[in-house]
C-alpha cells in the first residue's frame, strides 16, 4: 500500500479552540488549510460534542461554539479532517511532512507551514492505589458524561478529587448531568483574598466563577478543602478512598484519615500539561514553567516558533484555558499565511485580548500552584509506568544510580518506552525525579520518538515511503 | 435513542447506538485487559485515548475504547476475553 498524499499551504494539527481558529484564519487570508484532529469530530476537549440526542450538554455554550468554530473554518475553505492522528512529522525541502493514521490508513500530508495546536492533557501524578480499575482522570469522568448517556456506568460513589478550576468544572458536568457526586476532594484552600483580587482585577469572569460554585454544592457532593487523596483501596477495582488534611507545612495528617467506602468511581485531576510531542518532534525549543503547566513550546507573540514556518497556538504553548487558546489560533494562523505571502490581517484586537485572557489564567494558576509531586510516600512497588509495569523502587534505584533525567530514567527503566510514549507516566517521573532533588528544569521531557502514537507497522512503512520522497525529489 | 446489538467477547449485549464504547465496557466491569508484567487487571484511565490502557480489539483492529463508538453489528474482543 502506498501512503495517500495531499498538499496544503498551512496545515493546522487539533482542531480544538485554537486549531479551529487558526484554520479559519490561514483560509480566510486565502491560503490552503488543512486541519488534522484525531477524534472523531471537531471541538477539541473544551467543546466535545455529545454522541445522544437529546444531551444535556447539546445546547451548552462550549457545545455551540465548537461548532460554530468549525462551520466557520470550513467555510472559509479549510478542509477539516477527523480521526486524523498525528504520529510523526519532519522536515523537507520547502515545508514539513505530517504523518498521518487516517482511520487505520496511512496519509501523508505535505505543507509549507505548520500550526501546532495539539492541546493539553490531564498530568497524571502517582498515589497508593492509582493504577486500580475504577480510578480515572478528571477529564476522563467529564468525557464520559458528555459524550455518553449521562450516567456514569459504575456502580457505587463517586469521589471527585484533585486540585486546580478543572475540578469545579468537571463538578459541574456532574450537576448539568444530573449525575450524583458523593464527595468533592481539593487539596488547596484558595484564600478569599487571593480569590477577591483575582476578581476585582477580571469581573468579567465573576459570573462564570459563582456559577461553578453554586452548581459544586448543587451536587449535594461532601466537599473536603484542604485534603488529599492517599490511597485507593481495593482488590480488582477500587473499593475505598482514603483521604486526609493536609496539616500548616503540606503534609498529610495521617492521624486524621477518613475512609470513603462504597467507592465506584475516583476521578482524579491535577491540572494539565502542554501536549508537545509534535513540537519537541519537529525540534523547536521548549521552556519550563510550572505556571503555564510545566514543559511548553517556545514561541513569540504571534506563536512563531524557532522552526522557520512552524508555529503553534493555544495550551501547546501553556495551560491558559480556551479563551486564550482561540485568540492566539487566530493569530497564528494568520501570522503563518503572512509569513507564506498570503495578506496579513490586523491582529491588534485579538492580542489585546490574549494579554488579558493570559492574565486571567495566569492568577487563577497562582490560587491553584500546581504540585510538582504530591505529599506521599510512593511504596516501592507502586507503579509510576502503568504501561511496562515500572514500579517506584524501579525508578528510584535508577535515579540514584545516577539517571538524573528523564530520559535517562527511561532508558534505565523502560518507563516511557510504551503505547503511552511517556505522556502518562511523564509526570510521574518527573516527580519521582523532583523528590529526588532534581528539578523538572534539569530533569528535561521525555524525548519524542516515531511513532509518537501507536499505529499498525504498514502505516508507519507507507508514511515513511512518502517522507523519504518528499525528501529527496529533485 | 436507537437501541443496537453489539457483540463483546462472542457474547450479545443490546445497548445505545453511538455511545463511548468504554460506558458499555465499564458498566460491565471496570476493567478488560491485564497489565504485561504482573497481570494486573486495568481499564480506562485518561478517557481521551493517550494512555492507551483500554486497549481493545474491534471487528479485528486493535483500537481504543474509549475513542470508539457503538454501531450496530461492532464485534469487540477484549483482553479478558478468549483471544
Amino acid at each position: 500500500m502506498t501512503a495517500e498524499r495531499l498538499s496544503c499551504d498551512v496545515a493546522v494539527v487539533g482542531a480544538g479552540p485554537a486549531g479551529l481558529a487558526a484554520a479559519s484564519a490561514a483560509a480566510t487570508a486565502g491560503a490552503s488549510v488543512i486541519c488534522l484532529d484525531a477524534f472523531g469530530q471537531p471541538g477539541g476537549q473544551y467543546a466535545m460534542q455529545p454522541t445522544q440526542a437529546g444531551s444535556a450538554f447539546a445546547e451548552t455554550s462550549a457545545v455551540l461554539s465548537g461548532q460554530d468554530a468549525a462551520q466557520q473554518a470550513a467555510a472559509a475553505g479549510a478542509k477539516i479532517l477527523c480521526g486524523a492522528e498525528v504520529f510523526w512529522g519532519a522536515p523537507v525541502p520547502g515545508g514539513f511532512c505530517l504523518s498521518v493514521n487516517r482511520q487505520g490508513s496511512a496519509l501523508a500530508v505535505e505543507a509549507r507551514a505548520v500550526v501546532v495546536a495539539a492541546g493539553a492533557m490531564e498530568r497524571p501524578l502517582p498515589f497508593p492505589g492509582w493504577t486500580l480499575p475504577g480510578v480515572i482522570g478528571a477529564g476522563a469522568a467529564q468525557r464520559m458524561l458528555k459524550t455518553g448517556s449521562g450516567a456514569l456506568p459504575m456502580t457505587g460513589s463517586t469521589v471527585l478529587a484533585g486540585s486546580g478550576p478543572f475540578l469545579l468544572a468537571v463538578a459541574q458536568s456532574f450537576a448539568r448531568a444530573g449525575q450524583p457526586l458523593d464527595h468533592f476532594v481539593e487539596m488547596q484552600r484558595p484564600s478569599l483574598t487571593g480569590l477577591t483580587g483575582l476578581f476585582m482585577r477580571h469581573p468579567d469572569r465573576v459570573f462564570e466563577a459563582m456559577r461553578l460554585g453554586r452548581d459544586l454544592r448543587g451536587t449535594g457532593a461532601t466537599r473536603h478543602f484542604g485534603h488529599i487523596v492517599t490511597r485507593a483501596i481495593g482488590r480488582d477495582r477500587v473499593e475505598a478512598v482514603e483521604i486526609a488534611p493536609l496539616d500548616g507545612s503540606g503534609r498529610p495528617d495521617m492521624s486524621r484519615t477518613t475512609r470513603i467506602e462504597r467507592v465506584g468511581t475516583l476521578a482524579v485531576g491535577y491540572g494539565f500539561q502542554p501536549v508537545i510531542d509534535l513540537t519537541t518532534a519537529l525540534g523547536a525549543a521548549h521552556d519550563f514553567d510550572a505556571a503555564l503547566g510545566g514543559w511548553h513550546c517556545r514561541a513569540d507573540d504571534d506563536g512563531a516558533t524557532t522552526i522557520p514556518n512552524l508555529w503553534a497556538a493555544g495550551e501547546t504553548l501553556g495551560i491558559g484555558g480556551a479563551a486564550p487558546a482561540q485568540l492566539s489560533g487566530r493569530i497564528a494562523g494568520g501570522a503563518a499565511a503572512a509569513a507564506l505571502g498570503f495578506p496579513a490581517d490586523d491582529t491588534a484586537e485579538p492580542r489585546k485580548r490574549v494579554r488579558r485572557a493570559r492574565a486571567f489564567a495566569a492568577g487563577l494558576a497562582a490560587l491553584f500552584p500546581m504540585p510538582r509531586h504530591l505529599p506521599l510516600e510512593l511504596p516501592d512497588d507502586e507503579l509510576i509506568c502503568r504501561c511496562e509495569d515500572i514500579r517506584a523502587g524501579d525508578i528510584a534505584t535508577a535515579i540514584a544510580e545516577g539517571a538524573h533525567e528523564s530520559f535517562a530514567v527511561k532508558t534505565w527503566t523502560r518507563a516511557g518506552m510504551g503505547p503511552c510514549q511517556g505522556r502518562i507516566c511523564g509526570a510521574g517521573v518527573a516527580a519521582a525525579l523532583a523528590r529526588a532533588g532534581i528539578p523538572s528544569e534539569t530533569a528535561s521531557y521525555n524525548r519524542a520518538h516515531l511513532p509518537l502514537r501507536p499505529v499498525p507497522l504498514p502505516l508507519v512503512r507507507d508514511a515513511m515511503e512518502a517522507q523519504n520522497q518528499m525528501e529527496t525529489r529533485a | 435513542m436507537t437501541m443496537i446489538e453489539i457483540e463483546i467477547d462472542g457474547a450479545s449485549v443490546v445497548c445505545r447506538e453511538g455511545l463511548p464504547l468504554t460506558e458499555v465496557l465499564m458498566s460491565g466491569a471496570p476493567s478488560w485487559r491485564r497489565s504485561p508484567k504482573l497481570g494486573a487487571p486495568r481499564g480506562m484511565f485518561c478517557g481521551m485515548g493517550l494512555c492507551f490502557e483500554c486497549a481493545v480489539e474491534v471487528d479485528g483492529t486493535w483500537a481504543r475504547a474509549c475513542l470508539e463508538r457503538t454501531r450496530a453489528g461492532m464485534r469487540v474482543r477484549t483482553g479478558e476475553g478468549d483471544i
